[in-house]
């Protein structure tokens, strides 16, 4: 039995505080998930606000004997790829940075030079990823900065561990190259 | 293989995703090539960004914009569960301990059933049986019938002038318990439930029959001491 059954199970029996229990517990990596994939604020928050209401239609679905973590990946990305494919018309454009995110005091980046270093940093990440295919940006995510295994990462996307492996390993390459390039310095 | 290779292998070695015998073929060829070499640093080195990058969460005011406004349509669209439903939910979540102490309390309510139920009915309970204190032992009987002779004492004990003849008195098989109503019970327990635990005062009587004493359990309360008695204390 998973972690999650007792909250889902109460969830089932209509239950909001446990549903909202799973709510601020999966925030976090939904949100996240959403922000890096799309860049985009209102659309991150679109998605995540989907996923959570999907999460509810369909509590009475779930393996209780499975996390629900791999699912709300796996409908995160699902929403993400369709949120894409619904504004090629009109593309809303990257609007969001990570500098807001920053520990404002305390820890290794409280340092003001080492703060903009990371702020500079992570926006053109943000930027790289955006030049990624699809499933190459979903992978990397998922695997480099959620740090889920290959072998979930797999599962989550529908595909074999090789083809992820590989999807890895190009996004890897392609992010050097562009780090490399924006940040003007040899990585 | 080829460099080009390499450099693909040198970007899954950084999560581990190379099986050793590979890995040590990708660490004798960065051995004896620079370029790749570098390309290998690189990696690592565009790596770590991405690492730090973990540390950078959701907004937290974006996160309460998701919050609130997921539930707000939750609250809007709450499924209608049937009573059959909710029974299923209820059944099927794991409460071994709840049905244990069910399962114990339905024992013990069954126990107690069968115990009152082999009990006199009231009416033989309601008068002690007259103690003849001529089946004392003489030494007892003896000194009870000294203070009888002052004419106080009656050689049985007082039974009221009511006792119909045609009333059985008996004496009790086993140890009669008496235990406030439901009531009284509820309305102790509300008494003290915003108090500390009380102190417990215990007055036993010893009544003509051996077998009969009688008990009082009496809270003892700071504000209002109970009357001191002849032999209390």
């Amino acid at each position: 039995m998973s972690a999650d059954q007792p909250l889902i199970a109460r969830a089932k029996a209509g239950e909001i505080e446990a549903f909202e229990a799973l709510l601020f517990r999966y925030q976090r990596q939904v949100l996240g998930t959403a922000l890096r994939f799309l860049a985009n604020r209102d659309d991150a928050r679109d998605a995540a606000q989907e996923v959570f209401l999907k999460l509810y239609r369909h509590l009475r679905d779930l393996d209780p004997e499975r996390p629900v973590a791999p699912w709300l990946y796996r409908v995160t990305i699902n929403v993400c790829h369709d949120i894409v494919r619904r504004r090629r018309g009109a593309f809303s454009g990257a609007d969001f940075t990570w500098a807001e995110s920053m520990p404002q005091t305390g820890g290794p980046d409280a340092d003001p030079g080492r703060r903009l270093i990371l702020e500079e940093e992570w926006r053109t990440l943000q930027q790289a990823l955006a030049t990624l295919p699809e499933k190459e940006r979903a992978a990397i995510i998922l695997r480099d900065v959620e740090e889920l295994e290959t072998r979930e990462v797999a599962q989550i996307l529908g595909t074999s561990e090789v083809t992820v492996r590989s999807h890895i390993s190009r996004a890897r390459m392609k992010i050097k190259r562009h780090l490399e390039r924006m940040l003007g310095r040899r990585l | 293989m080829n460099c080009k290779d390499f450099e693909r292998l040198s970007a899954l070695d950084l999560s581990g995703e190379l099986s050793p015998k590979v890995s040590a073929q990708l660490r004798s060829h960065l051995a004896s090539c620079d370029a790749c070499r570098r390309f290998a640093d690189g990696m690592r080195a565009s790596r770590e960004v991405l690492e730090s990058w973990r540390a950078a969460t959701s907004p937290e005011e974006l996160m309460a914009e998701v919050r609130r406004s997921v539930l707000a349509r939750v609250s809007e669209a709450r499924p209608a569960l049937s009573f059959r439903e909710r029974l299923e939910l209820i059944f099927r979540a794991p409460r071994a301990p709840l049905f244990g102490s069910m399962a114990a309390a339905a024992v013990i309510a069954v126990a107690i059933w069968l115990t009152r139920s082999q009990l006199p009915s009231s009416n033989t309970l309601a008068r002690p049986e007259p103690v003849d204190i001529a089946a004392k032992p003489a030494s007892v009987a003896n000194s009870e019938r000294a203070e009888g002779a002052t004419g106080e004492q009656s050689e049985k004990l007082p039974i009221p002038a009511d006792a119909s003849a045609g009333t059985k008195l008996a004496r009790p098989a086993s140890p009669i318990f008496v235990r406030p109503s439901r009531t009284a019970a509820a309305k102790v327990a509300h008494n003290y439930s915003q108090r500390p635990a009380p102190i417990l005062r215990r007055i036993e009587l010893q009544t003509a029959d051996p077998n009969i004493r009688i008990i009082w359990l009496i809270p003892r309360e700071a504000r209002r001491p109970l009357p001191e008695g002849p032999h209390g204390g």
